[in-house]
């Protein structure tokens, strides 16, 4: 059962921080509420004060700016799912917000919901990470620009103050010549939680046929969101061929294991990671012809 | 919006942010908003969800608790035109919203075509499920009026059916779009 | 009048279901109800120490709190063997074991009063496994030793069949714990009505077992109790035993005001009843021509805490061991055991559907072996109407089982299987059949059910029935069955169902039974309506009783075409009600506790399901594409109701194949429980093989768990067809069919 607590919807980015740090302790923020609601019902929080900022207009826009693409953190999965903004310069985003949980949790859950929960089997956050995205956090004492990748500490911890709220998350527009591809692999087709997902971002030089620009970045395999910068350096400048493919899947499962340890799923994760890194390198490449 | 006008922009807003906060230590507040077309207000205990609401204070119990975590799909609702789970939705959310439910779908003797199909297609077997699904199936007519099996089952892919194993529920959607081909 | 029998008329319920008028219970109203609270066990194995409840007193709001000194009869439950507490006295046995009730002016209080009681235990040692529990001198979970209930059933002699088979083929088969997640958790009211009866209106399978439960535990007679099923968001056997009756009643026998209880979904998962896992060694011989010559199956059961069904299952496995199939020489030993996890108890299939996975295994196995095809290994050795079964008892009519072997095969053989994906190198695709038998109602005893038809002078035409219909319909095709027996339009009859104050015993419904057994019970109580009917219309037509007779819902001369009364007219005329009390049996006999022989069952229901599917061989995935499931169901009353049951039965048997999975202490809720969505089930082409049954009402037999158990052994076989590699455990999720794609990898590059 829910533990009562105060309610409060802000109009205003101003009203939201200034009741955040004028609150203190035991005031939580809320937008779709689909983890929240959850985490209330089975007492993992309890809150005095919740704060929803789903009614705050910065939130609630996704828009194009300086070749850059912003999305309000209020935004909602089906809203990412049917901008044909995202469709055109993040696919790989939309792909992901399009098998989240169910139609129904779509249409409530936010990607900035996504995000400062940080889960690390989050659909949203390896699209995001391989999209380079960026955050834009603010509070009354300013506003500050976190790189994605320096958000996340652990499993469903992120470095954001008690007192800050993310705004919107950006990325530069993925260029027509970049290629992306999510894939996901779940026990169930419709309301389940990623086993594994793996996003990939790839630029293949067309007079060269060589690796200009790899992003790698999987799902539900570490403790955080987080790229493979080891695999990334091994493959740029090199030629896409299977036999370097294979050795760079083999270099995917590697990195897993040396960040997450091994486990009893090990011997399921390893060879599945290196099966989902290589669909989705095939999708991309075919995707360029 | 540069950091510093934002900044200043907080300071000014002070006394009235505080104005408010210093109301909300009430133990119920009120939210207006839209039920199957009538607008209602009601005094609610934030805490409540919007299930909680429609159920036990409005008197509408043709939404169901199946699971109360969002993974089931049994309460789900219709607001300002799609489909939620009512159970993972706090009530003072529906503020100003037009929420929609089994209950404004038809009546005894205007029946929603979806809930003559559903009766025609043997769709309903415990029925603990169909006031959910008859909702997000709505919901996929509205914005198509014909759809293909797959999308159907896209729609309703939120919802857990442990009788029918789903075929007659689709078959029932599908044809409730295909009949209104028919009357055009 | 319009022929009822065979038609798909709508569902009587359907109309105020689709409404959300329907009121199931949590939807119940009371005037101002106490909520109640059930405070549990964390521990799978302790004594309890003491309770303290003077804080959970303390909270404003809770009236009571009641522990099993409360009890004030016998505070044990059961179906078959009275084991369970309604509230733990000095032990519990299971995480989720009750062990004392709250009742409080809100739901907050009772549940924050809950959490206030403290409950101080004592370990114990906590067993696991039945393995472990079957071992001398270790701890005892009931006074009476961890074996339950073992079971025989031996025919002919196995070792000489054995011997003279040319082929033999041995295995272990794993099953585990199944959740029914029917979609409506538990949840009802209770209050004294105006016969000051404590009254309890809940969703149940069985309110006439619940009865008897009620008052028993409360000390009362039968009468003092009253039993109302509400609408019933589904069952599957789950709700066969007690699961809030008890607390509800025990809290209004003290506070004497009304009571409401609603479980959460969490809580349903920790506390009712699971599928049974199963360890089945399983051993077959089979001549050189591929006639099946013997089989040898020893069955190992996890009842968990309390007996439930167990011993049920523990029969019915040993039964239907052989799967549908003339095997002269058989020994089955089953043993269920009691151990520290959660409870199990019936559920769709009572054991069957884990013996299909075993013997429908070994079918393709041996099939493979002797280089026959699958569907005609199976053809030949299938029972024939004069088959014996492995009980001893000959089939003499509505053997279906050939037949729908004989569709599916023709299915099978039009279609195109391509086994590769040129676009998907990783898949495989493969085809594999399950075929099954199921004995129609309880295992070799009386299991009668009864019913009263009447009409009154003002014309109105009654059926009392005591089922519950839990969704499967069974109200809708009682109807029918009446309507088409009376010839009497179904709208014009009024059914008054599972009420114990209004109806009789219907027995439970589970086993299939109620269309078969509760159908036969109307039709009997409609034979003696009519002789009714015919005596009075006598008088009234001036004629002897022997010249009339009934049809169409008229007394008529056999003399004169002309000459006849409706029987309404006959009730309002006469100024009496036509009354016809019905019973019905099926002609079962007991059987042997050594040698398990005997005809446990009336008549069996039979089917074969074939699988396609795709495995991705590299994520261990499996898509099951389409599953053709053919049904010897005996005459149809209502086709698109038993297509409904089919359709509902393979999703079920898809998810106990692929992803269901129960895991004591660790399920919670259906984040980590998965049954499949509308974008996970295959397209189902339904066939029915109506068989005439000419003991069933209008021919019927039953389908409600036959449409589960041919399914998941054939998508296993269909997973093996495809990968060259059999799995053992169910289910085949991920890890599983990945180990073994790998396993068969490794297999293929050694030689």
């Amino acid at each position: 059962m829910i533990p009562p607590f105060d309610y409060i919807i802000p109009e205003t980015l101003e009203e939201a921080c200034n009741i955040l740090w004028e609150a203190g302790k035991g005031v939580g923020v809320i937008a779709g509420g689909t983890d929240l609601v959850i985490g209330l019902r089975n007492g993992d929080h309890s809150p005095r004060l919740l704060i929803d900022i789903t009614r705050i207009p910065e939130l609630r826009k996704i828009e194009e700016q300086d070749g850059r693409i912003l999305i309000g953190a209020a935004v909602t999965h089906s809203e990412i799912v049917s901008s044909p903004l995202l469709k055109k310069y993040g696919k790989i985003l939309s792909d992901a917000a399009s098998v989240i949980g169910s139609p129904q949790i779509r249409n409530l859950g936010t990607i900035g919901g996504n995000i400062v929960n940080a889960s690390p089997a989050a659909d949203s956050l390896p699209p995001l990470m391989v999209l380079n995205a960026v955050g834009k956090i603010v509070s009354r004492e300013g506003a500050r620009e976190a790189p994605l990748d320096q958000l996340f500490k652990g499993p469903y911890e992120t470095n954001l103050k008690p007192h800050e709220i993310l705004v919107h998350i950006g990325f530069e527009k993925l260029s027509s010549v970049m290629r992306s591809s999510f894939i996901r692999l779940a026990r169930r087709e419709a309301m389940a939680i990623a086993r594994m997902s793996m996003a990939v971002v790839l630029r293949i030089e067309r007079s060269s046929n060589l690796i200009k620009d790899i992003r790698i970045s999987p799902g539900a395999v570490m403790p955080r969101p987080q790229r493979m910068p080891e695999v990334e350096d091994f493959l740029k400048g090199k030629s896409p061929d299977e036999a370097i493919l294979k050795t760079a899947s083999q270099k995917v499962s590697g990195v897993m294991v040396l960040t997450s340890g091994v486990r009893s799923s090990t011997p399921y994760k390893a060879p599945v990671v290196e099966a989902l890194f290589l669909r989705a390198m095939r999708s991309c490449l075919e995707d360029r012809g | 919006m540069r950091l510093k006008d934002f900044t200043s922009n907080l300071k000014r807003s002070d006394p009235q942010t505080f104005r408010r906060l210093s109301l909300i230590q009430t133990m119920e507040i009120t939210i207006k908003f839209t039920i199957n077309g009538k607008i209602v207000k009601v005094e609610v205990p934030p805490h409540w969800t919007l299930l909680r609401l429609l159920r036990e204070k409005l008197g509408l119990t043709g939404t169901k608790e199946g699971c109360g975590i969002g993974e089931c799909g049994a309460c789900t609702v219709v607001m300002d035109g799609r489909p939620i789970n009512a159970c993972l939705i706090l009530a003072p959310k529906a503020e100003g919203r037009s929420v929609e439910t089994v209950e404004g779908l038809g009546d005894q003797v205007f029946l929603h075509p979806l809930q003559q199909s559903f009766i025609d297609h043997g769709a309903v077997q415990c029925g603990f499920c169909t006031p959910g699904i008859l909702m997000s199936a709505k919901t996929l007519l509205d914005g198509n009026p014909h759809p293909t099996k797959e999308e159907v089952k896209g729609a309703i892919s939120g919802h857990l059916c442990r009788c029918t194993g789903y075929q007659q529920i689709v078959e029932a959607i599908e044809d409730t779009g295909k009949k209104r081909k028919v009357i055009r | 009048m319009r022929r009822q029998v065979g038609a798909n008329i709508p569902k009587v319920d359907g109309l105020e279901k689709v409404l959300g008028e329907v009121r199931y219970g949590a939807d119940l109203p009371a005037k101002e109800p106490l909520c109640l609270k059930v405070v549990r066990s964390p521990k799978s194995h302790a004594k309890i120490v003491r309770i303290e409840m003077d804080e959970a007193l303390r909270i404003p709001g809770v009236e009571r709190v009641f522990t099993a000194k409360d009890i004030p009869g016998k505070n044990l439950v059961g179906t078959i063997t009275k084991d369970q507490p309604i509230l733990c006295s000095d032990r519990v046995r299971y995480i989720g074991d009750p062990v004392a009730l709250v009742a409080a002016k809100t739901s907050e209080a009772a549940e924050a009063a809950a959490n206030k009681v403290v409950v101080v235990y004592e370990d114990l040692p906590a067993l696991n496994h039945p393995e472990e529990a079957l071992k001398l001198n270790g701890p005892l979970i009931h006074d009476k030793g961890n074996l339950l209930f073992e079971f025989h059933v031996i025919k002919g002699d196995v070792q000489k069949g054995l011997r003279e088979s040319h082929l033999i083929i041995e295995k272990t088969y794993q099953t585990t714990w199944v959740d029914h997640a029917y979609l409506e958790p538990d949840a009802g009211i209770s209050f004294l009505d105006e016969k000051e009866r404590v009254t309890v209106v809940c969703p149940t399978q069985n309110v006439h077992y619940d009865q008897k439960e009620v008052a028993s535990v409360l000390g009362l007679s039968l009468d003092q109790v009253r039993i109302i099923q509400c609408a019933t968001g589904g069952g599957f056997g789950g709700r066969l035993d007690i699961t809030i009756q008890c607390l509800l009643a025990l809290a209004v026998f003290h506070l004497k005001k009304p009571v409401k209880i609603v479980y959460s979904r969490e809580e349903v998962f920790q506390v009712t009843s699971k599928r049974h896992p199963l360890t089945i060694r399983y051993k077959s011989g089979v001549k050189e021509d591929g006639t099946l010559i013997a089989v040898e199956v020893e069955i190992l059961g996890d009842t968990g805490a309390y007996a439930s069904y167990g011993p049920t299952v523990c029969i019915r496995s040993a039964v239907h061991a052989t799967g549908p199939y003339l095997i002269p020489n058989v020994k089955v030993r089953s043993r269920m055991v009691y151990t520290n996890n959660s409870w199990s108890g019936a559920m769709r299939g009572f054991g069957v559907p884990q013996m299909a996975f075993a013997h429908e295994s070994q079918m393709d196995l041996l099939a493979q072996a002797l280089k026959i095809d699958p569907l005609e290994f199976r053809l030949k050795n299938c029972l024939r109407n004069g088959s014996e079964t492995a009980t001893g008892q000959t089939l003499m009519t509505s053997v279906g089982i050939g037949e729908t072997l004989r569709k599916v095969k023709e299915c099978r053989d039009k279609a195109n299987h391509s086994r590769e994906d040129p676009k998907r190198p990783f898949i495989k695709r493969g085809v594999g059949v399950g075929s099954m038998w199921y004995g129609i109602g309880n295992t070799g005893i009386a299991n009668p059910s009864t019913a009263q038809m009447e009409i009154d002078p003002n014309g109105e035409v009654r059926l009392y029935i005591g089922v519950a219909d839990i969704g499967q319909g069974s109200d809708t095709v009682l109807l029918q069955i009446a309507s088409e027996g009376l010839g009497i339009p179904l709208k014009e009859i009024r059914v008054i169902r599972a009420d114990t104050a209004l109806t009789t015993d219907a027995g439970a419904t589970s086993a299939s039974r109620q269309t078969y057994i509760s159908g036969n019970a109307i039709l009997d109580a409609i034979n003696y309506l009519k002789q009714e009917a015919i005596k009075e219309a006598g008088p009234l037509l001036n004629m002897d009783e022997k010249d009339l007779f009934y049809e169409e819902g008229k007394v008529k001369a056999r003399t004169c075409l002309t000459t006849s009364l409706p029987v309404r007219e006959v009730a309002r005329r006469s100024g009496k009600v036509i009354k016809g009390e019905g019973s019905f049996d099926p002609e079962t006999t007991r059987l042997d506790s050594k040698t398990g022989q005997g005809a446990p069952y009336a008549t069996y229901a039979f089917a074969t399901h074939l699988a396609e599917v795709e495995v991705d061989t590299e994520t261990g995935k499996v898509r099951v594409n389409r599953v053709v499931a053919s049904h010897d169901v005996g005459r149809a009353i209502h086709p698109k109701n038993v297509i409904g049951q089919i359709t509902g039965g393979v999703a079920m048997g898809m998810g106990f194949a692929l992803m269901e999975e129960y895991v004591p202490g660790g399920t919670t809720s259906f984040v980590n429980y998965l049954i499949p969505t509308s974008k996970d089930v295959p397209e189902v082409i339904p066939i029915l093989v109506e068989e005439n049954e000419p003991s069933g009402p209008f021919g019927a037999k039953g389908v409600g768990e036959p449409a589960l158990i041919p399914c998941a052994p054939a998508i296993l076989n269909a997973i093996t067809d495809a990968i060259g590699e059999r799995i053992y455990h169910l289910p085949a999720n991920l890890e599983r069919v990945l180990e073994t794609v790998r396993k068969k990898k490794a297999g293929n590059s050694n030689h």
